[in-house]
């Protein structure tokens, strides 16, 4: 049974929260500021921490800054905050991902689903060559094989090459152009939002919050990118 | 200090009475001070009679006359009757003895005239130097002299057989006994006649002396070395004057004119002096260079005369000499005696006076309560002062004057009465009279010193200083006015001034100093030094203003740049061009204090936001959260449901609200971040389209793109881009009528990129278009749908943002909006 901590100054949030992982089936500790957190994970360490940011006494920053230093578990931001600034600060702490208040319970689980899942196998699997891997996603070239937190996926051939292709380099953007031309070997005319349509397809499969995408990602004006 | 000292020091009546006692000790002090210049003139010269000057110019008058009778007598050719009678004069006073005055005449040959009172002419002088001159009353006889000592001697058998020196200088006067001796040279001969003079030798008789040779030979070769002595052998042998003159050179050698001019002079090279031989070779006579020798020499007459005169100090005569003489002795006896008192006097009396002075000095300016006041005489000023003092040395001058009436007149006290007291009569009424001004004057002095008062008092000093000042005054106020007149002007015209000015240094220059030299000089490079000169220091002042005022432009560009810390240093520039740079300092201290408060209103507005929004979604999220959880709860009632399912859709809506509010607000009070690249537009629109497809498919909406003949770049920020195109094809979503299509219409105008993007609107829009683009304006006016109005607002901030500009057209139903950014720069 997985322990997840819970770490929000509202107390309702956290009330909610709880029954929503309870009945997901994790057994769930409550913190209500960053210096609880800090102490209770040295009491009795859990899988997965979702952290809220904005707390009295210490904030979620810097509770996972300490948390960071002895552990690896997973752990997910609540903010309210969602200026890009603050994102980027909160990854570079060592968050592993964000969730942005208000929230979908249901994609608050997703996601507690696929990093509990990444968490728990990564360890067990054997580095193999011609395996991509960005975030969750698995890209298996010989057997054409794709997982997300192990789970497979069903992509056309169109939409696995798409994938291959970002990837292969993960934070390289490309063209709409430059993924016609490599994916349909035809030179582009620039008539048609194929890829726009192929990449959110792939996008609502790989990604649990298709408007949010976490790893396929618009860079608008340019081009598409797997996030690193 | 005691109250009684204090008193007594300020008493009146003690300081009058040591003035008094002062006065009287200075008065006995100024006689013993008499005393003692009385004493100095008395033993001034030894008390000798012939060290004073008396007798020297007593003597000089004498040698002078008869100086004036060689002259006059060697050109007898030309004397006047006045000359004459002169010369009559002069012989009258030797003739009548009435002098102890003694002279001899020598003339070139060496013959010795003494004169003949009797006959009144000069006659040949002493042959063989042993017979007395029997016609003159000169007991002249024979004479030797010494050399060395200069000492004439002359040998007086008419009284007794001794020699007798006699001075031609102004030695002593005495009379010895000749002693007997021998001795090998002249020299020796000579220093034997002194001491015989002097008393050391035993008696020489006549005899003895007769019979010593006149010279010795004193070369190697000469036939006979003489012996002066007893050895009458030697001595009687005649001596060849050829054979044993010893000359130095040539005999008639032009070398020495004393040679020439006198064929019977010797010299001695032994004793190294010239001698003056007699025919008889019985006396000689040294020519040395310190003895009195009146020397005349006439060319025409080739005579000359050699002179010697001397004092007889027995003062057989009683004149001038004697009587000088005999005063001299007196005074000094008397002055002998007198020593001891003045010095007593003197003494007692400085040792009387100097403590009254120094009480006086004490109680100078004191009053009885022992304050330091100028009270009275004491407030005199310095000039004043010095009246008084004038005054005294005045009154002194009377002093001596009633002084010398007192002994010359009534009083006479006679020559009889001794000197001293002359000197204590005037020296003591000079006391009298002096002394009390003297005391009141250093009184006063000192009462004005100790309260400081000595400059103050003084008309003169104060006068000055007064002057001084006003001077200094009107200076400075003069200076002022010109600096206001000068400083206060406008540019221009501080400009003309200076340059008219200079110009009429530059006048006084070329016209003036210049001139001389650029016309005179031939070097060119002084004359072009000279033309050139004015220039310099213009050239240096334009000089120095240039830098100054790029160095001001150089800090307005710094401002520009954005740099409004650095400082601009204005200590050394010129006046105008330093306020200018002030001013420059104080703008961009007021910039960067703007650029602060700038910043720091956006920081506010910023976490204001992010506040305010935090604030907001919080609670929020607890609704939803619970509005979840409700409709997850078994309930059985419909309505309880119904309920449930208008919370559920109002907390969504509430939610929508806040984000977009959240963003409408930040794109509004321009918190936003606007990071502008090169972003091309048609493949951002394909992005955008291509998000949209599904919810545009179930709108039943199709989108045409009209791509540019080549690809266009902008610079945008391309989330923000995005949001602009969410929130149109949101509308068009939402609002399009069903069926229809959506024309995205990309080109360019200018320097711009234009995006129209053209849809038909399901339902009339009753607003005009500008209304639309307000917040919280929804062209749905029922306002039944989802949108929270801030969509359009939003997006033409977001335009703004990106200095791109934002249109919304309303033609019937047909709905376009149209954006505008700016290209990016073509780089090859």
């Amino acid at each position: 049974m997985n322990r997840i901590m819970i770490v929000d100054d509202d107390r309702d949030i956290l009330a909610a929260l709880e029954i929503y992982l309870t009945t997901s089936g994790y057994q769930v500790i409550r913190a209500e500021n960053g210096r609880e957190a800090v102490r209770r994970m040295e009491e009795e360490p859990a899988d997965l921490i979702l952290m809220d940011v904005m707390m009295p006494q210490m904030d979620g920053i810097a509770a996972t800054r300490i948390i960071r230093e002895k552990s690896n578990v997973p752990i997910l931001f609540l903010t309210a905050k969602s200026e890009d600034v603050d994102l980027i600060h909160g990854l570079n702490v060592g968050a592993d991902d964000y969730i942005t208040k208000p929230f979908k319970p249901m994609e608050v689980l997703a996601r507690i689903r696929s990093h509990l899942r990444r968490f728990t196998q990564l360890g067990g699997q054997p580095r193999r060559d011609n395996v991509l891997t960005v975030g969750p996603v698995q890209l298996e070239d010989e057997s054409k094989r794709v997982t997300v937190d192990g789970e497979p996926v069903n992509l056309t051939p169109l939409e696995y090459n798409i994938l291959r292709l970002l990837m292969s380099r993960p934070g390289q953007v490309y063209s709409s152009a430059q993924i016609y031309e490599q994916v349909w070997n035809d030179p582009f005319l620039g008539s048609e939002n194929t890829v726009a349509v192929h990449i959110r397809h792939l996008r609502e499969k790989i990604e649990i919050d298709p408007a949010h995408p976490r790893y396929l990602k618009v860079v608008w004006g340019l081009g598409y990118k797997m996030e690193q | 200090m005691s109250e009684r000292t204090t008193r007594l020091r300020g008493s009146f009546w003690l300081r009058a009475a040591a003035f008094v006692l002062a006065w009287i000790s200075g008065v006995t002090l100024c006689m013993g001070a008499g005393g003692l210049f009385y004493l100095a003139d008395s033993f001034r010269y030894n008390g000798a009679f012939l060290d004073s000057p008396t007798y020297y110019s007593m003597r000089h008058d004498m040698d002078s006359l008869l100086e004036e009778y060689l002259f006059l007598s060697s050109h007898s050719g030309a004397l006047t009757p006045a000359g004459r009678e002169r010369l009559g004069q002069l012989m009258d006073r030797f003739r009548r003895q009435e002098t102890n005055y003694r002279f001899l005449i020598l003339d070139e040959r060496g013959e010795r005239y003494l004169y003949n009172a009797g006959e009144e002419e000069w006659e040949a002088g002493i042959e063989n130097g042993q017979e007395t001159a029997s016609s003159s009353d000169w007991q002249v006889s024979a004479y030797g002299i010494s050399a060395q000592r200069n000492i004439g001697y002359y040998l007086d058998l008419s009284r007794t057989e001794d020699w007798t020196a006699c001075l031609g200088s102004s030695q002593d006067f005495a009379r010895t006994e000749f002693a007997s001796g021998y001795c090998y040279n002249i020299g020796d001969y000579l220093d034997m006649l002194e001491e015989a003079a002097l008393g050391e030798l035993e008696g020489l008789d006549r005899e003895t002396a007769a019979g010593m040779p006149a010279v010795m030979d004193t070369s190697e070769n000469s036939p006979a070395t003489q012996q002066v002595g007893r050895e009458s052998d030697s001595v009687e042998e005649p001596v060849d004057e050829t054979e044993t003159i010893v000359v130095d050179g040539a005999v008639g050698e032009e070398t020495d004119w004393l040679l020439t001019l006198f064929p019977q002079v010797h010299y001695d090279s032994i004793t190294q002096q010239y001698y003056l031989l007699d025919e008889e070779r019985e006396s000689y006579e040294a020519l040395g260079d310190n003895h009195f020798v009146y020397y005349r020499f006439d060319p025409d007459r080739e005579e000359s005369y050699h002179l010697w005169s001397w004092l007889d100090t027995d003062f057989p005569v009683e004149d001038q000499f004697a009587s000088n003489a005999r005063y001299y002795a007196v005074r000094q006896a008397e002055a002998r005696e007198w020593i001891q008192p003045v010095i007593i006097c003197a003494l007692s009396s400085l040792a009387v006076f100097l403590p009254l002075l120094a009480l006086l000095t004490w109680g100078a300016g004191w009053n009885r309560k022992g304050e330091l006041a100028l009270r009275g005489l004491n407030r005199m000023g310095l000039e004043l002062l010095c009246l008084v003092l004038l005054v005294g040395v005045g009154l002194l001058l009377l002093g001596v004057q009633l002084a010398d009436w007192l002994y010359d007149g009534p009083f006479f006290l006679g020559s009889q009465a001794p000197a001293i007291y002359e000197y204590l009569l005037f020296f003591g009424i000079a006391g009298l009279v002096c002394v009390p001004f003297c005391l009141m004057a250093w009184t006063v002095l000192t009462a004005q010193i100790k309260t400081r008062q000595l400059l103050k008092r003084s008309f003169c000093i104060r006068l000055c200083l007064r002057a001084w000042k006003g001077i200094t005054g009107l200076l400075s106020r003069l200076l002022a006015v010109l600096k206001e007149l000068v400083q206060n002007r406008p540019l221009y015209q501080k400009v003309l001034l200076w340059s008219a000015g200079y110009m009429v240094l530059m006048l006084f220059w070329y016209l003036g100093i210049a001139r001389d030299i650029v016309l005179n000089s031939w070097n060119p490079l002084v004359r072009s030094f000279m033309v050139l000169l004015p220039a310099v220091p213009v050239v240096l002042l334009l000089c120095k203003w240039a830098m100054d005022y790029n160095r001001m432009r150089r800090q307005v560009q710094r401002l520009i740049e954005g740099d409004f810390d650095t400082k601009l240093e204005t200590g050394r520039m010129l006046p105008d061009l330093r306020s200018h740079g002030e001013d420059l300092n104080n703008l961009s201290a007021g910039l960067s204090r703007a650029v602060e408060e700038r910043v720091k209103s956006q920081r506010f507005k910023t976490e204001l936001i992010t506040n305010v929004s935090h604030d907001l979604k919080t609670p929020l999220t607890s609704i939803i959260n619970y509005v979840d959880l409700l409709k997850k709860a078994d309930i059985a009632d419909e309505t309880v449901r119904g309920y449930i399912e208008v919370l559920d859709r109002k907390s969504q809506r509430l939610k929508t609200l806040t984000e977009d509010l959240l963003e409408a607000s930040k794109a509004a009070s321009g918190t936003i971040g606007v990071q502008l690249e090169a972003l091309d537009v048609t493949e951002l629109c394909e992005q955008a389209v291509g998000e949209y497809d599904e919810r545009l498919k179930q709108a039943a909406l199709s989108v045409h793109i009209k791509r540019p003949e080549q690809p266009l770049k902008v610079m945008a920020d391309g989330r923000h881009l995005w949001r602009i195109l969410d929130n149109l094809l949101a509308n068009c979503t939402k609002y399009a009528m069903a069926g229809t299509r959506v024309y995205l219409d990309i080109s360019r105008k200018g320097k711009m990129a234009v995006l129209e993007m053209k849809n038909i609107s399901a339902e009339a829009l009753n607003v005009p278009a500008d209304e639309l683009m307000k917040r919280f304006v929804r062209g749905d006016s029922a306002r039944s749908t989802e949108g929270s109005g801030l969509g359009l607002s939003i997006a033409r901030n977001l335009t703004n943002a990106q200095k791109g500009e934002f249109g919304l057209v309303v033609d019937g139903d047909l709905f376009k909006a149209v954006i505008s950014l700016p290209l990016a720069e073509e780089r090859e």
